[in-house]
């Protein structure tokens, strides 16, 4: 099968049947498509959460929380890469493939930088919420400086913040 | 004591057991017999039988050639239409990712290998059948569940960017009509 012969709107059609995790993986494989069709479709709004030891991004109905902490009720997935960011992950929910966490040192690049990357794939999503928590419990915490570089020119981009 | 009413009630399953009857001849010359409810799910055919001004009395006497689709998917689109032509109308979609489950019976009938739903596709595009051309979506976009980019790009033909870009220069390359 060769999917990019098909006409242009049942492909639009195929790829508003796909899952969102689906179609972040199918847009990083080729330019054509990622430009003439991913970009056409919106997955629905990302959302974007950051805690002092945690966050997590949510584009329609598929969500991945980095964590420095493990759970004891994720079932391992295995490596997976999702646009620019490899992780070894771990799914949240058996028998379904949209909840993922993956634990990490620094979670809040790797967030941000997937966050970065579907606004890209799909310009038509939008970024529905930014919540950014510098204080928990007792605790209080800095962005490293790599992420508080992403985050600036994040900002600059979408003028959000 | 509560008064019966005296007009008649007309079963549903009577007037199912008696449709208006099409004929339908395919590019390679098979007939199918499909009932106006069923036909009725795609616009292209509807449309068709709309302008040629077929009605119940001489649907029989005049098929309808469709040179676009072939037997093998002109009886699959058939017994489609058969199964779903007292389906209630969907909602419009929105145009974020379809939340739907493909019955099981459906998912049967599309079980079938990649180039025959690729056919499939283009004769339900053609014929504009909304409702298949969802559930053959849904088929092939299932294809790239839990799929690495690497097999993504197997399953559906994908050419990697330096293939396409040779494709395009060998395009531009090549001497035109007059060349």
């Amino acid at each position: 099968m060769k999917l990019l012969k098909f006409p242009w709107l049942v492909l639009i059609n195929i790829l508003k049947c796909m899952d969102t995790v689906d179609l972040i993986k199918l847009s990083s494989t080729n330019r054509r498509l990622r430009e003439k069709f991913t970009s056409k479709i919106n997955p629905g709004g990302i959302h974007v959460d950051f805690y002092p030891t945690s966050a997590s991004i949510k584009i329609g109905e598929f969500c991945i929380s980095f964590d420095r902490h493990a759970s004891a009720y994720a079932i391992p997935i295995g490596n997976q890469t999702i646009g620019p960011v490899t992780i070894n992950a771990y799914c949240l929910f058996r028998n379904e493939n949209k909840s993922w966490k993956t634990v990490v040192e620094d979670v809040h690049t790797p967030c941000l930088t997937l966050a970065q990357y579907c606004k890209t794939i799909f310009p038509k999503a939008e970024l529905e919420s930014f919540c950014f928590i510098t204080e928990w419990s007792d605790e209080q915490y800095e962005l490293e400086e790599s992420t508080r570089q992403l985050l600036a020119s994040w900002s600059q981009i979408f003028n959000k913040f | 004591m509560s008064v019966e009413p005296e007009v008649p009630i007309v079963q549903v399953e009577e007037v199912r057991e008696n449709p208006v009857l099409y004929k339908i001849i395919s590019s390679d010359n098979h007939v199918f017999t499909i009932s106006e409810h069923a036909v009725k799910l795609s616009k292209t055919l509807w449309d068709l039988i709309t302008n040629l001004g077929l009605t119940a009395e001489n649907a029989l006497d005049n098929p309808i050639p469709v040179e676009n689709v072939n037997g093998k998917n002109m009886e699959t689109i058939v017994q489609f239409c058969e199964r779903h032509k007292y389906d209630e109308e969907e909602p419009e979609y929105t145009n974020y990712i379809r939340e739907f489950v493909l019955p099981e019976w459906d998912r049967q009938l599309l079980s079938i290998d990649n180039e025959e739903l690729f056919q499939l596709i283009l004769a339900t595009n053609y014929l504009d059948i909304q409702k298949l051309m969802d559930y053959c979506c849904r088929v092939i976009g299932d294809m790239a569940k839990d799929k690495t980019p690497e097999e993504l790009r197997i399953i559906y033909g994908i050419p990697t960017d330096a293939e396409d870009d040779a494709l395009e220069r060998s395009a531009s390359d090549s001497p035109g009509p007059s060349g």
